[in-house]
């Protein structure tokens, strides 16, 4: 692996870091971000196809919407402009709008039903003001037939995506491959990386961190693990699954849990001394509450969320030699490269899924995995945060604090409150700030308050 | 000069030559300060008579060895005391929102500075040492007011919170941290030499007190001075550029950063969102759930300039409350818990060095000492029997780290200048990089000495560095 000093690289970086305050606050400055519907209600005959339209102005931020699934209700995407993502997530159930901050938007929305009713569509998530919120269609009778009901819910596919390769069964709730590749830090001191990683479908690159799987609390999920790299690895979820059994290349396991706990939680390859795990093998699962905007059931509420998924690699001495398939000496580590969602802090301080950017007045729940070996102090700048859980331990007494130690390992939740402002988060140890020795491309992102 | 030349080619002729002189001076202003005589100070009494409504005095004269030292006192409820005469004072007042008398000596030698005190009640009354910068003989004074048919008319005494002083960093020579006031204080910053328990020489960057004209008065320590805001007061810090040693931009200049109170984004010091480098005054005040431990530092190119020493304490004050609440204590220590590694402090390790891939501390520090065992604290207070001390732990190391009492039991108050929901009783506890607890211990009846110590751990699994235990003392 190679690090390449792109001069140009420096230079434009520190430009656009040193704009990055005027940027931000132009674009938020611009206009006030809102979204309206088209309407709150569509009335259609059994059959047939009727439509609603969100259309708004994001004001140059990544925004969602989400809207429940009403059973027996049909949903489908149509047209739209200017959007990430825009897609039916029946698996989780819910519709998802999420703008891509170019501003103005559309996405118009089809519904259609074989049975007659009231169907009501529930905003369950707006990061910008929304109004109407829900969107009720009422179905007439026409003599109609009941083929479909159940409307989208199936157990299906999802999360794992594509199955297209040998072993996967396609049969569970996620589907994760394991496979060897790179992970590219951008920016001055920046490198690609050779690493192994768990990914959403056969043969694609590995992501680091892995897919986000998500689950709610007392409902059963399974994820299926496939392992296509050419040696032994495991998939285990701390505190949530047990199996610390191998997967042989080319074979497949599938774990099927309930989680109790809303939270969050670390899943990792176990095996090797932490190598595989250094190497790029962990992710986070997220398990969600039965309730919008709680934590968990009969927990603390929250407007927006993040998740940070903390990761360090010694390149020379661990990943260098590993991918190699040469051994590694686990006594030394020596890390020079900190990742926060599999980022450098340039890029983490630009990308909206990792940037904790919100209203001002909103709280914002983040949650964090430490997949790494290093302990990581977290300095917040602009408030202090109330900390109400570690390890999957809810907390009775939510502390206040700026600095939060999260242990190699471990995970934390804590609720920050927005005010106005741009302010950093990094971690508060030396190197660790760094790339390779490069000031402030190693764990940092923003926090924003609009 | 030569190597200066060579790395400061970006920078226009004239402007290298004055930096390079301005290097110079300021490595000579150290080598003047630093060699000063052994300095100490005495009392003219330890006891003052006096009757009901009429006034006494005593006095505090010594030399300061050219070095700032400050002096307090503690306000016995119902003793009026004000100031008399002085010579040599930087300051010299009563500051009874704080408990305390302050006598701070302005660095020119010999100082001396007359205290006057009186009375509407009979009694005797204790005015307590709490802080001696250097030696100090006698330390505490006791004031006998004899009743003489009484006169009751008068105020009865000291406003404010009073009680026992708050102050109390026991210092030994040399090792002496200024603390400095919040609402106006105007921060410099010069290079300062140290040699190391080991004879190596490090070369450190610390915020100094000095205005215009620098020079920082030979106020300078290691780590910066103690920055102390009362709670509901207005903070303002001037950072004056002038002569400070600094990198080659994109990284040049300084700022503060008042780490912990929350500041608006103009206030926070951080140049990626826009704080100016070049001198500023940060403005700022707290309401009083900051009552408790802080810190500040410079924020431009983090992983040199506070690994260099551009840090220290700040600290919300609320009287002798440990926070808004909770209880109140006698005797106060702040102990600003570091990590050197030296190749950090080299002329090398500048820019976007690959120095910075790696930490491997050599010192462990507290208050700027290495404290390598219990018969050579890195510092002493002198407490009393009995008394209720607050310690407070201000971690800008880089590193895990430990604290304890060697197995006595405290409570820990406040973690990051927040009060607890509920205080912890325990033998140690944890100071994460950027973080302060606080914590209080009542001492034992009888005299005896603790030896509060930090043990600094690595980040990877929390074991103890070689030499990474430093010890205080602190005798009662």
């Amino acid at each position: 692996m190679d690090v390449t000093h792109t001069t140009v690289w420096r230079s434009a970086f520190r430009y656009l870091s040193a704009l990055l305050s005027l940027f931000l606050i132009s674009t938020s400055s611009a206009w006030a971000a809102s979204a309206s519907l088209s309407t709150d209600t569509v009335n259609v005959s059994v059959g047939q196809t009727g439509s609603w339209t969100i259309s708004g102005n994001d004001s140059g931020n990544q925004r969602e919407f989400r809207w429940s699934l009403p059973s027996g209700l049909n949903i489908s995407t149509g047209a739209s402009s200017n959007l990430n993502r825009f897609r039916v997530r029946s698996d989780r159930g819910y519709l998802q709008v999420e703008t891509d901050g170019r501003g103005s938007f559309s996405a118009t929305v089809n519904v259609s039903s074989n049975s007659t009713g009231s169907f009501t569509m529930n905003n369950i998530r707006a990061e910008i003001s929304l109004s109407p919120n829900d969107v009720t269609v009422n179905v007439g009778g026409s003599g109609g037939g009941g083929s479909t009901g159940g409307g989208d819910t199936g157990g299906g596919s999802t999360g794992g995506g594509d199955t297209g390769g040998g072993t996967a069964s396609g049969n569970a709730d996620y589907t994760l491959f394991i496979e060897p590749g790179f992970l590219t830090i951008n920016g001055d001191g920046g490198a690609v990386i050779d690493v192994w990683g768990y990914t959403d479908a056969n043969g694609a690159p590995p992501m680091v961190p892995g897919p986000i799987l998500e689950a709610t609390q007392g409902q059963t999920i399974s994820v299926e693990v496939v392992n296509n790299n050419n040696r032994n690895h495991n998939f285990v979820i701390q505190g949530v699954t047990n199996d610390t059994g191998s997967i042989a290349p080319g074979s497949s396991k599938t774990y099927t849990f309930t989680p109790n706990q809303g939270g969050v939680f670390f899943y990792r390859d176990t095996l090797d001394s932490n190598v595989n795990r250094e190497m790029g093998l962990h992710g986070a699962l997220i398990v969600r509450s039965n309730s919008n905007n709680r934590v968990w059931d009969g927990g603390p509420s929250y407007n927006i969320e993040r998740l940070w998924v903390l990761a360090d690699m010694d390149v020379p001495r661990w990943n260098d030699r590993a991918s190699n398939g040469q051994s590694v000496s686990t006594g030394t580590y020596r890390p020079n490269y900190f990742m926060i969602n599999g980022q450098g802090g340039f890029d983490g301080m630009h990308d909206p899924n990792t940037i904790l950017e919100g209203n001002s007045g909103q709280v914002g729940l983040v949650r964090i995995v430490n997949a790494g070996q290093f302990d990581q102090s977290l300095h917040w700048h602009g408030n202090h945060f109330r900390v109400i859980s570690r390890n999957g331990q809810h907390l009775n007494d939510f502390e206040w604090q700026d600095t939060i130690n999260v242990k190699a390992g471990q995970t934390m939740m804590v609720l920050y409150q927005l005010r106005g402002g741009i302010f950093p988060m990094h971690v508060h140890t030396a190197q660790m700030e760094t790339a390779n020795g490069v000031y402030l491309n190693g764990t940092a992102t923003l926090i924003v308050g609009n | 000069m030569k190597n200066l030349n060579s790395s400061s080619r970006t920078i226009g002729t004239s402007t290298l030559k004055y930096t390079g002189l301005m290097l110079c001076l300021t490595i000579l202003a150290f080598v003047t300060t630093n060699t000063a005589s052994a300095a100490s100070a005495s009392l003219s009494t330890d006891t003052v008579n006096i009757s009901v409504g009429s006034n006494g005095s005593w006095t505090i004269s010594g030399n300061d060895g050219g070095n700032y030292r400050q002096f307090r006192w503690s306000l016995p409820s119902g003793l009026n005391v004000s100031t008399g005469s002085s010579s040599n004072m930087y300051r010299f007042r009563v500051r009874s929102d704080r408990g305390y008398l302050q006598v701070y000596t302005s660095g020119r030698g010999s100082f001396s500075a007359t205290v006057n005190v009186s009375s509407n009640n009979a009694g005797s009354y204790t005015m307590q040492n709490t802080r001696a910068d250097i030696s100090l003989n006698p330390r505490d004074v006791t004031v006998n007011v004899g009743s003489s048919g009484g006169s009751s008319g008068g105020s009865g005494g000291m406003d404010g919170g009073g009680g026992m002083g708050g102050g109390g960093m026991g210092g030994g020579a040399g090792g002496a941290v200024p603390v400095l006031d919040a609402t106006n204080v105007s921060l410099v910053v010069r290079s300062l030499n140290r040699t190391m328990s080991d004879g190596q020489n490090v070369t450190f960057w610390v915020f100094c007190e000095g205005g215009m004209g620098g020079g920082g008065g030979g106020g300078c320590s290691l780590p910066s001075p103690v920055l102390e805001l009362g709670v509901g007061q207005q903070a303002n810090i001037n950072l004056n550029m002038m002569m400070a040693p600094q990198e080659q931009p994109p990284y040049h200049g300084h700022t503060i950063h008042p780490h912990g109170v929350d500041v608006p984004q103009s206030e926070d010091g951080v140049p990626e969102t826009g704080a100016p480098v070049l001198g500023d005054t940060y403005s700022f005040s707290v309401d009083s759930r900051y009552v408790g431990s802080h810190m500040y530092h410079c924020h431009v190119h983090t992983v040199k300039h506070l690994e260099m020493g551009m840090y220290g304490a700040l600290i919300v004050k609320n009287g002798n409350r440990i926070n808004n609440n909770g209880p109140t204590y006698d005797f106060e220590w702040n102990m600003v818990l570091s990590t050197v590694d030296p190749a950090y402090h080299t002329n090398a390790a500048v820019q976007d060095s690959m120095v910075f891939a790696d930490y491997n501390p050599r010192y462990f520090l507290i208050n700027g000492q290495e404290g390598l065992s219990t018969g050579s604290p890195a510092e002493t207070l002198t407490a009393a029997p009995g008394a209720r001390v607050a310690i407070r732990l201000i971690g800008i190391h880089s590193v895990n780290s430990t604290f304890s009492l060697g197995g006595r039991s405290f409570t820990v108050h406040n973690v990051d200048g927040f009060a607890l929901p509920n205080p912890k009783n325990v033998t140690s506890v944890e100071v994460s990089p950027g973080q302060t607890k606080d914590i209080m211990v009542t001492l034992p009846t009888g005299s005896g000495s603790i030896y509060p110590r930090v043990t600094y751990r690595n980040l990877r699994n929390n074991g103890a560095y070689g030499n990474g235990t430093v010890y205080t003392r602190l005798d009662y």
